[in-house]
């Protein structure tokens, strides 16, 4: 198949399409209009048939207000509509049921799956996408959402991921690539926002007649004529937005055929290969549940799909074209044979396997003790872990908790854990809506109390993009347990402000839009105090002379600063001072970390309490360090390379 | 202001957004496909960073196929030096010629490597394995890929700046010539992947 050409033609034919729907609203607002005002002017006429006649020009203002009041409805629907489905696509995948895959997975098919989306996005010359997987559906299907290439994710169904050989499953990513490469989503979304401004105009003359029939009853013979009107509109509104919303329907539906025509050409054109993506089509076409998508919100997203995903009995309102017509093009030579496939996966996967096997096999984890085993050595030895000696390196469990997403949730309590409000801890646990934690997490927080400062900080970091795989509902839950947790004790230390800014920081513009910090201060002048604060609990921390490593760094800024007395600082006013210096200008911000840097190494060390401290604060102002930027001695950096080498 | 003013107006303003936008559009191109040939060197790297790990998988079980794996990591250390070498900015070197005779010894050091662990069924059956056997089919699927995408992105490249009346202008721009597609001397032999199977 000669897939450029394919996809001209298909490019070509939506294009055509799309001015045609464009045609029909524009049709179906005219003669709306012409029904609204013909029977304002009608009115008009009869009611002042005495007094003054209505003129042309008054004819034509009452047609333009008209039009324009319709329109505007239209839009206005439209618009909510967008707004509704015009969501990043994780959003999309998360209302399917969708999880999304996690990088370092053991399911030996779901890594398969991301290594072909990370082959597909190459051969497309685009960023790799998330890859989401549907656990709970049996059919053969995937999806592509997202209205722009930046925010776009790709979902597979657990039916493709078992019944595809990894050719097969290439041609299908291929095709979901297509459609976020070419914007199929957001002239879809578009497409549906339209069609339902029109079918709105049908449900406003639905309105009208139902309350004509229902007034009637109330007081008949009263005003017949008004009446008659409401009556006549209210039933010309119905049929036109009946038979727009038909004629558009169809439109629509062809435009998505198109698309499907083109998607299934670029799938050839980033594969190369034909046989895949028409061998895929043949292995659905002999699967019993086919492409069938079962979540309830499936059916508005249908268009997404890689295959139809409900039977539909009028193929003319088809999302996709039929089966055997996209085979045909793919391989002229198809003798009409679809294929059968067995599962790649002999067993059935039982409970454990999918969905809840992290809870219960953390359960497991949780009730053997933790060993600690060594990388660095050749051959690792198992020791029990004795309380009070320091760890000093991660030990093998943490490390592979620290990737899985309810593990890392477990690290990051753990690491807040206070002996001392163990019980408190564990109500919070138990009241909280994360299931599965109680006994990891007081296991974990014993086993962490003792973990070098510097590990923690590595453990966080090891944590925080296992944390992004949450679900917006969980890293709610999580972040609420979070503050709990540090709140437990009625005070809030230093440590427990980095770890929360440093998640907060890291995570939520993941889930939604963040707060930006605005730009006040043009020099750093205006915000001494706040400079004061913040580098007089530096200081503090310095275990040489305070004085001198305060005044490193306010010479550094070349300013007259005051170290404020210790009974002052605490940790509130040091947050509220970072949160004022982060409405510095951005240049400003690249000084101050400079500084700050400056006075942590002014005792000749940093240590990891301080570099957590300048870590959190990077964050709190939005301007990140590289680690080669931090004046740091190369023990603390390279200390853990059991980490590094993973 | 009369419209006789106007239209030559509308009509020169028109002109230079057109213009402006051809030559958006050629340096979106022409930057897309300078990142696609980043991305193959990317690649490559991948590859060789993988091959440590297959050996050191491999080394547990077959302690008495020294030879063999000591050739693999010779010619994964030759190809990654050869890629080192590279030289950005003149891709037509003989230094491309290096890397491909260096990666196809590569590829048959690890097809002899694949022939030897048949005999061990051990390692074939082992989670570790398979999971590294899926790593260098995607890894060598990636490098495959990354070619293409270079090449389609040199197309889409080379087509617009062919189109007219882009044409007539693209010199203007300095986009006087066609970026040049992917061939190795020996593409025959880089191209095939080598086969490695566990069943």
């Amino acid at each position: 198949m000669d897939f450029f050409r394919e996809q001209e033609i298909a490019r070509r034919n939506s294009r055509l399409l799309t001015v045609l729907f464009v045609a029909a609203v524009l049709v179906l607002i005219g003669l709306t209009n012409l029904l609204v005002s013909g029977l304002f002017i009608l009115d008009g006429a009869t009611a002042s048939a005495t007094s003054d006649v209505v003129t042309g020009t008054q004819q034509w203002a009452v047609f333009l207000s008209v039009g324009a009041v319709i329109a505007g409805i239209i839009a206005c629907v439209a618009l909510f509509n967008w707004l509704r489905f015009a969501r990043g696509g994780h959003h999309v995948a998360e209302a399917l049921g969708g999880r999304l895959a996690v990088s370092n997975s053991n399911d030996v098919l779901e890594q398969r799956a991301q290594n072909i989306v990370a082959e597909m996005a190459l051969a497309a010359n685009m960023p790799v996408p998330p890859l989401y997987i549907l656990d709970q559906e049996r059919g053969i299907n995937a999806f592509a959402a997202g209205v722009n290439p930046s925010n776009a994710v790709v979902a597979v169904t657990r039916g493709a991921l078992e019944r595809l050989s990894r050719d097969e499953l290439q041609g299908v990513i291929g095709h979901e690539f297509s459609h976020i490469l070419n914007g199929d989503m957001r002239l879809s979304v578009r497409l549906a926002a339209m069609l339902r401004g029109i079918t709105f105009i049908g449900d406003i003359g639905s309105v009208l007649l139902h309350s004509v029939s229902y007034g009637r009853h109330r007081r008949r013979q009263q005003k017949n004529d008004s009446t008659a009107a409401l009556l006549v509109l209210g039933l010309g509104l119905y049929l036109l937005g009946l038979l727009g919303g038909l004629l558009a329907g169809l439109i629509k539906s062809a435009i998505s055929k198109q698309k499907e025509f083109l998607a299934d050409a670029s799938a050839v054109q980033f594969t190369r290969n034909p046989e895949g993506i028409a061998s895929a089509l043949k292995v659905i076409g002999g699967y019993t549940p086919g492409t069938l998508v079962h979540t309830a919100r499936a059916e508005e997203l249908s268009h997404l799909f890689f295959g139809q995903v409900r039977h539909r009995l009028w193929s003319l309102f088809a999302t996709h074209p039929p089966l055997e017509t996209r085979i045909r093009r793919l391989d002229p030579s198809w003798d009409g044979a679809f294929l059968t496939r067995p599962s790649t996966v002999d067993t059935p996967r039982s409970e454990a396997d999918t969905g809840t096997a992290a809870v219960s096999g953390l359960h497991q984890a949780a009730t053997a003790p933790l060993p600690a085993i060594d990388l660095d050595a050749a051959n690792p030895k198992v020791e029990a872990l004795a309380a009070g000696t320091p760890i000093t390196t991660l030990p093998k469990v943490v490390l592979a908790e620290a990737k899985e997403p309810l593990g890392a949730v477990a690290l990051m309590l753990g690491l807040l854990w206070r002996e001392a409000a163990a019980a408190d801890l564990q109500r919070i646990l138990a009241e909280g809506h994360l299931p599965g934690l109680e006994h990891l997490v007081a296991q974990r927080g014993r086993e962490l109390n003792n973990l070098d400062a510097s590990l923690r900080l590595v453990l966080v970091e090891l944590c925080l993009p296992t944390l992004k795989s949450l679900s917006y509902e969980q890293y709610r839950h999580f972040k609420q347990l979070l503050l709990q947790f540090i709140h437990a004790d009625g005070r809030v230390d230093l440590q427990e402000w980095c770890l929360y800014q440093l998640t907060r920081h890291y995570l939520d513009p993941a889930y939604g839009p963040a707060r930006t910090s605005k730009p006040r201060y043009r020099s750093l002048a205006k915000v001494k105090p706040a400079i004061e604060v913040a580098f007089g609990t530096l200081a503090m921390l310095s275990e040489g002379d305070t004085e001198a490593a305060f005044d490193r760094g306010a010479e550094r800024l070349q300013l007259a600063l005051t170290c404020p007395s210790q009974d002052t600082l605490g940790v509130q006013a040091f947050g509220q001072a970072i949160d004022t210096l982060a409405d510095c200008y951005p240049l400003l911000k690249v000084t101050l970390l400079k500084a700050i840097a400056e006075i942590a190494s002014a005792d000749g060390l940093v240590s990891a309490t301080e570099l957590t401290l300048i870590k959190a604060i990077a964050a709190v102002i939005d301007c990140p360090v590289p680690d080669a930027m931090l004046p740091v001695e190369h023990g603390i950096a390279n200390q853990n390379p059991s980490v590094t080498a993973l | 202001m009369t419209i006789s003013m106007i239209i030559p107006l509308a009509i020169i303003v028109m002109a230079v957004l057109w213009g402006v936008a051809i030559y958006n559009q050629l340096v979106a191109l022409a930057n897309r496909h300078k990142n696609a040939f980043a991305q193959i060197e990317v690649q490559l790297k991948r590859r060789h960073d993988l091959i440590p790990n297959l050996v050191e998988s491999a080394k547990a079980y077959m302690a008495h196929e020294r030879d063999t794996l000591e050739t693999v990591i010779a010619a994964r250390n030759e190809a990654a030096a050869a890629l080192g070498a590279l030289n950005r900015d003149n891709l037509a070197g003989s230094a491309v010629a290096t890397l491909g005779q260096a990666e196809s010894a590569l590829g048959s050091a690890l097809g002899k490597l694949n022939v030897v662990m048949e005999a061990y069924p051990d390692l074939k059956a082992s989670a570790n394995m398979q999971q590294l056997s899926e790593e260098l089919t995607s890894t060598e699927n990636r490098v495959a890929f990354a070619r293409q995408g270079f090449n389609d992105a040199v197309m889409g490249y080379n087509t617009y700046r062919q189109s007219f009346p882009n044409v007539l202008i693209a010199g203007w721009f300095g986009h006087r010539s066609d970026a040049s597609l992917l061939e190795f001397a020996d593409s025959a032999q880089l191209q095939a992947a080598p086969k490695i199977s566990f069943n």
